[in-house]
């Protein structure tokens, strides 16, 4: 048992090559339910130890094999996703995955139908979809002073993946991608970018621009439509429904109390204060 | 007027064109500048018809003194008009990209008083772009038939990509429906982009700070079912034209009666022919990807595609003689010409099968969609239990699921081939713009 920390994860892997036979398993120590007739160690995270693990990995397997394991981790075992579909456990997964490829090498990359690999490519092909779908669906808004705000509810922790992103093609803005899920931020504050809590946090109001900028873009999306050619399972297949409580031309037009059009904004941090 | 009624007016005006992708580029972002690029391009919304955003698409004007029949825009038509300053466009592409709504602009333009000076607008939007605003973003920009050789080199150093629509599949179409536009207007630009390109290539080569000429390639629309051209004739000319000018990509767009005309040669309160337009794309990629040649799966006596099966499945009825193929010995050619059997599952079966001797279980295991597969394959030699390699039952299989018009489902082979006239009311499956779009077939 591990604290749930990737390092405490690396460690337990780290630690399982002294024990003989190795543990059949490795579990966060929250999500494990103890049975009885098993014995259970806990492992104390250890930044030296799992370094050498990560260089281990780097060496038999190549980054592609770091990659997976990292990306894994960002797995969440409370999505809808693994209660639906996988039911996995992303500690057991990786410590099976790591165990084999240290043995194996670079062939655990053809190896497409052990059971060991396809839970991992399993857990790494969901989080990699959800960072894909949400790199082209999320939405920033303009707040005043000039900052650029999304908010997000994916299943996993995919924040770390889409950050670089960002940085790199929205370099000239300052911005953050708020996880509502998880409750973290990324910010980029125009020179570096890190993750933060997002316990408390307090935010201006939108600036004047953002209403007239999605307005524009909800016309440009109404418009743009080939009426003849409407197909609504296909559209839904391409961008899940899930994505659109947070897209702003999947949002109605609303009614001000003066009698104005405009766009609904559901924010979770303050209500909006919009002309 | 206010820039949204411009907006909805030149986004109206655009959205026939269906190319909206944004590939065919890989550029990091650069400290200051605004943008970066993406190779496989990224959709950033998908409309209510199903089809991808990924570019703002606009005209530059829809103001045009050509008379094209098959468009709205044409001089003939009674339609709202507008044009966007270079300013107004520009900022319009910016605050969407920044917002993530957009990869990027894709800018064509009405003929505004003729082909060049339209053009220079449209150089003076983009420039603008790039330039005053620092925009490193995807451009793709439709160049206009007719325009001098000078604004095709101009423009592509500004652009991502080029297109340049044909249009229609054949001369005698282009004379009746698109009388300003000659045959000529339309190639030589088309030409005069790909030897740009070669160029740019080869100076790359030797300076690599050489500004790059149309770095993501060029393409071009064609509009299928406004006139009686074939199948056969339209993918002689997508193919002629992937050879001759080095074309990233053909797109097939299914016509629709837009533009009011009464034209005798275009057909009138039909719907537009979707599922052909998507067999066309099955064909595209059959010889883009799939090592196909026009000729293996079109001829001058069969020249329309079947409407019950693919393209892929159409030829592999007719070479049974070739299945079934053993999926542990096939090699990757042969395995990319099985029904079902995309570029990516054939990659997996030949990763997989390095470890050893691939049954039924295991393509499930690999997720080689084995529905169409089944019937033309062998593992270890065998047929997947309670498959007959038999012709009658694989072509009832494969048609089983196509909804038709009770009593015109052919019940025996062999194959009679329907018009696309009897077809009107086929539909792709909802899936199968999928399979387009991923190009797995
Ligand atoms: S040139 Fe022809 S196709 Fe282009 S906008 Fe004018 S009428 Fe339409």
């Amino acid at each position: 048992m591990h604290d749930g920390s990737f390092e405490g994860l690396l460690t337990a892997v780290f630690d399982s090559y002294a024990h003989s036979p190795p543990p059949v398993s490795v579990a966060a120590a929250e999500a494990c339910q103890q049975r009885l007739d098993c014995q259970y160690a806990e492992v104390a995270a250890d930044p030296a130890k799992s370094a050498r693990v990560i260089a281990g990995i780097k060496q038999k397997m190549g980054p592609g094999g770091y990659q997976k394991v990292w990306q894994a981790f960002l797995f969440d075992e409370d999505s809808d996703n693994n209660r639906s579909i996988c039911r996995a456990d992303k500690s057991d997964v990786t410590y099976h995955y790591i165990r084999l490829g240290m043995r194996v090498g670079g062939k655990i990359f053809s190896m497409l139908t052990d059971a060991r690999v396809m839970a991992m490519d399993r857990i790494c092909a969901l989080v990699g979809r959800e960072a894909g779908l949400t790199n082209e669906f999320l939405r920033f808004s303009e707040l005043e002073g000039g900052v650029y705000y999304s908010e997000i509810e994916p299943e996993h922790a995919i924040l770390p993946m889409l950050m670089p992103h960002f940085v790199d093609r929205l370099n000239i803005q300052p911005f953050i991608i708020h996880d509502l899920r998880h409750g973290f931020a990324g910010v980029y504050d125009l020179r570096d970018w890190y993750l933060t809590s997002t316990a408390e946090m307090t935010l201006p109001a939108y600036s004047n621009e953002e209403q007239r900028c999605r307005r524009m873009w909800k016309l440009f999306y109404d418009t743009i439509a080939i009426k003849e050619r409407t197909n609504p399972v296909c559209r839904r297949n391409h961008m899940p429904k899930k994505y659109w409580k947070h897209m702003v031309e999947m949002q109605p037009e609303v009614q001000t109390a003066n009698g104005k059009l405009q766009m609904a904004i559901c924010r979770s941090q303050q209500p909006p204060e919009m002309e | 007027m206010d820039v949204s009624e411009k907006l909805r007016i030149l986004a109206d005006s655009a959205k026939y064109d269906v190319a909206c992708t944004s590939s065919g580029v890989t550029r990091g972002g650069v400290k200051g500048m605004l943008g970066s690029a993406v190779g496989g391009g990224i959709c950033h919304s998908f409309a209510a018809d199903g089809r991808c955003i990924s570019l703002l698409k606009v005209l530059m004007t829809n103001v045009c003194v050509y008379d094209c029949q098959y468009c709205a825009n044409r001089v003939s038509n009674d339609v709202e008009r507008a044009a966007f300053t270079p300013d107004e466009l520009a900022n319009l592409v910016i605050e969407f990209y920044r917002r993530n709504y957009i990869e990027g602009l894709f800018l064509s333009s009405g003929v505004l008083r003729n082909a060049d000076y339209a053009m220079e607008q449209m150089c003076a939007a983009i420039a603008l772009l790039r330039n005053k605003y620092r925009f490193n973003g995807y451009i793709h920009a439709k160049a206009i038939p007719g325009c001098s050789q000078e604004l095709v080199d101009k423009l592509g150093h500004l652009v991502d990509r080029m297109s340049i629509n044909v249009e229609l599949p054949s001369e005698a179409s282009l004379n009746a429906l698109a009388p300003n536009k000659p045959k000529d207007s339309i190639f030589k630009p088309m030409l005069a982009i790909k030897s740009n390109i070669e160029q740019s290539k080869a100076e790359l080569a030797v300076y690599r700070h050489a500004q790059p000429f149309v770095p993501g390639g060029q393409s071009t629309q064609m509009i299928i079912g406004a006139t009686p051209d074939t199948d056969f004739q339209i993918m002689r000319l997508a193919d002629s034209m992937y050879k001759k000018f080095r074309l990233r990509r053909v797109f097939y767009s299914a016509y629709i009666a837009a533009g009011g005309s009464t034209h005798a040669l275009l057909p009138q309160g039909q719907p537009p022919p979707l599922l052909r337009e998507h067999r066309l794309y099955q064909t595209d990629f059959l010889l883009r990807f799939y090592g196909f040649s026009v000729d293996e799966i079109l001829s001058e006596d069969a020249p329309s595609l079947d409407p019950l099966l693919d393209p892929k499945c159409h030829w592999a009825m007719r070479h049974l003689d070739t299945f079934p193929v053993e999926v542990n010995r096939a090699d990757r050619e042969t395995l990319l010409r099985v029904p079902g059997v995309g570029t990516k599952s054939a990659d997996k079966i030949l990763t997989a099968r390095r470890n050893g001797t691939l049954r039924f279980e295991d393509l499930k295991k690999l997720r080689v969609v084995l529905k169409r597969a089944m019937y033309f394959i062998t593992c270890n030699g065998q047929m997947m239990p309670g498959v007959k390699f038999s012709e009658p039952f694989i072509y009832n299989n494969l048609t089983a699921d196509v909804k038709l018009r009770p009593g015109s489902l052919p019940i025996d082979p062999p194959v009679k081939q329907l018009t696309w006239f009897d077809a009107t009311n086929l539909l792709p499956a909802a899936n199968d713009f999928a399979v387009v779009q991923s190009g797995q077939i």
